[in-house]
């Protein structure tokens, strides 16, 4: 054990799940996180002074960095700013840039958790296949830049099993950018039998983007319209743009039109009960969609037809063929690479987890086709959170039980093991 | 991963008790105040040369309608010693449960008990099973001795 006592209630530990789509941050014992900011970050270049430079740093040839000013959570994110680019540290479920991590850590340290960081052990969820360097990294950084007094990393599908009462399970978590099946025995990710397709939350959202274009619908961001009146289903949109906007990048539009493509995503999509057959789904009530300039409109068939490539992708254009495999294959595919011996234990524990299972129909969708895929000595179970908010949270409230026991004290990496073994402990303490 | 919820002595006694039992018997045990795993009954029958039906309904009176009978539906960790024929006659096999029920709303108790059921396999590794059950179905008898079957 490594003395100190720093689970508990006495000293709260944070608990922090990074997602592609946003950073849930709060203190453990706490039964949702307090914080859950974009991980979308807003970034300004702006051009060095020069008489900053000449009267700061002596004429040595420093090379001229731009400085760089982040705008960090929604409100500072959704305001239009000249040349302000949204950009996102995270890819593939890591961390990829550094800098802009750090910037995120800072805000959320000093605006919504206002404490210092050396005094708040900190548990963070990782992506199940992250990789040695990037564990090691953050694991210097947290000690090094923010001086925290211990650590420790778990993957998000073993504290996702653990939050559904098991030890053994396939996690299925479709989120932003990726669908993603997680084998968990005993505890452990099985990180050979991990498979990953494109088809998730952003794909989808391609797929209406494309759907728009084909039908002449311009989607008007929010930040845009200055005010609308009603127009008639179908009818051209009657509203204003805002004067003097400023001239915003590219990014930052994409990003804002992605928003309001997400909000259609949600309330008007509906996965079909089997494969896509128009006949019968033509005959299924449409839905009518209001968009924030007004526009309006009734969507049918094609409310089915976009979410089929989640489960088909045969009949989808424009992304790679070999990896972008439908969601049933992704489970079927993952249990077909475990020992046979376990295989019965993961079939009868499907954990359902991530934003885009929150479509309409995913989930019975899901289960029907992998009924058919399960051996007949099997059974299968589907398990999931019936709450929007559970889903999307569930490893943040598995690390923040965790990290709230005191017999966890003796996981954690402790600064004191930091400073003796180096950042290589974080394999051996956090496998 | 674990919870590093320790396994207290008193289990680790009635799994001893029950591995040297002449007869068939069960324990049931549970976590604690978040702290420890603790007892919390065990039995023996005394009946010796019990056959399977009887054993089922040892099973059944002892461990399977109690837990069902829970209202709060508190995830607990069973042994139990499974009477079964093979082809070279009768065997008796302890199996460990890990039985954390879905009903169960308190997402603090599942939470620990599904992360602290290694600490308990470890301490007792010559249970011939680990099982998880998660609904009345998982736990029932015949589901455990289906568990033999699977390769």
């Amino acid at each position: 054990m490594s003395g100190g006592v720093y689970g508990g209630d006495e000293v709260g530990a944070i608990v922090f799940d990074i997602g592609a789509h946003s950073v849930r941050a709060g203190y453990a014992g706490e039964d949702c996180p307090k914080y859950d900011i974009p991980t979308y970050v807003g970034m300004l270049e702006e051009e060095v002074k020069d008489e900053l430079m000449e009267t700061d740093i002596p004429c040595e040839e420093k090379p001229k960095l731009p400085d760089k000013k982040y705008y960090i959570d929604t409100n500072s994110i959704h305001l239009p700013k000249e040349n302000m680019e949204i950009i996102n540290p995270v890819k593939d479920g890591m961390i990829e840039d550094w800098d802009t991590f750090e910037k995120l850590l800072d805000y959320i340290y000093t605006k919504d958790i206002k404490s210092e960081s050396a005094l708040h052990p900190v548990l963070m969820s990782e992506a199940s296949w992250n990789i040695r360097p990037k564990r090691e990294k953050l694991t210097e950084l947290m000690f090094e830049k923010y001086n925290i007094p211990a650590f420790f990393l778990c993957k998000n599908a073993v504290l996702t099993a653990f939050a559904n009462g098991r030890s053994t399970g396939l996690v299925i978590d479709s989120g932003t950018t990726q669908t993603s099946a997680v084998p968990v025995h005993d505890g452990y990710v099985l990180q050979q039998a991990i498979v990953k397709s494109p088809l998730a939350g952003d794909f989808i959202t391609a797929q209406c983007r494309q759907m728009f274009e084909e039908q002449n619908i311009e989607i008007v961001p929010p930040y845009a319209i200055a005010s609308k009146e009603v127009s008639k289903e179908g009818g051209p949109a009657i509203f204003t743009k805002k004067n003097n906007l400023p001239s915003v990048t590219k990014t930052f539009h994409r990003h804002m039109v992605n928003e309001t493509i997400q909000d259609f995503q949600g309330s008007v999509l509906q996965v079909s009960d089997g494969p896509y057959d128009e006949s019968i789904l033509g005959n299924i009530p449409g839905v009518v969609y209001e968009f924030p300039n007004g526009y309006n409109n009734t969507f049918d068939v094609e409310r089915f037809r976009i979410c089929e490539g989640l489960f088909d992708p045969s009949n989808v254009k424009g992304i790679e063929g070999s990896t972008a495999i439908g969601v049933t294959q992704v489970v079927t595919t993952s249990v077909g690479m475990t020992d046979i011996d376990i295989r019965a234990g993961l079939f009868g524990s499907v954990i359902v987890t991530g934003g885009n299972t929150l479509l309409q129909g995913f989930i019975e969708r899901l289960n029907r086709e992998l009924l058919s895929k399960t051996p007949p000595s099997m059974r299968l179970k589907l398990i999931s959170n019936n709450t929007a908010m559970e889903r999307k949270f569930n490893p943040w409230i598995g690390g923040s039980i965790l990290a709230s026991l005191g017999s966890f004290q003796q996981m954690w990496i402790s600064k004191q093991e930091y400073e003796d073994q180096g950042k290589g402990c974080v394999e051996r303490k956090c496998p | 991963m674990s919870s590093g919820i320790p396994v207290s002595s008193n289990c680790v006694d009635a799994f001893t008790a029950l591995k040297a039992g002449k007869s068939h018997g069960y324990v049931i045990m549970s976590i604690h105040d978040n702290k420890s795993v603790e007892l919390d009954e065990s039995g023996q029958s005394t009946d010796k040369n019990c056959s399977q039906a009887d054993n089922e309904k040892y099973y059944n009176e002892n461990v399977y309608e109690k837990l069902m009978a829970d209202e709060q539906k508190d995830p607990k960790y069973v042994l139990f010693d499974v009477r079964r024929q093979t082809k070279d006659g009768d065997r008796t096999d302890i199996v460990l449960i890990n039985w954390c029920p879905d009903e169960c709303t308190d997402s603090k108790k599942k939470m620990t008990q599904s992360s602290t059921f290694n600490n308990v396999k470890l301490k007792m590794t010559e249970a011939k099973k680990a099982i998880q059950a998660n609904d009345a179905d998982e736990l029932s008898y015949k589901s455990i001795l289906e568990e033999f079957h699977k390769k």
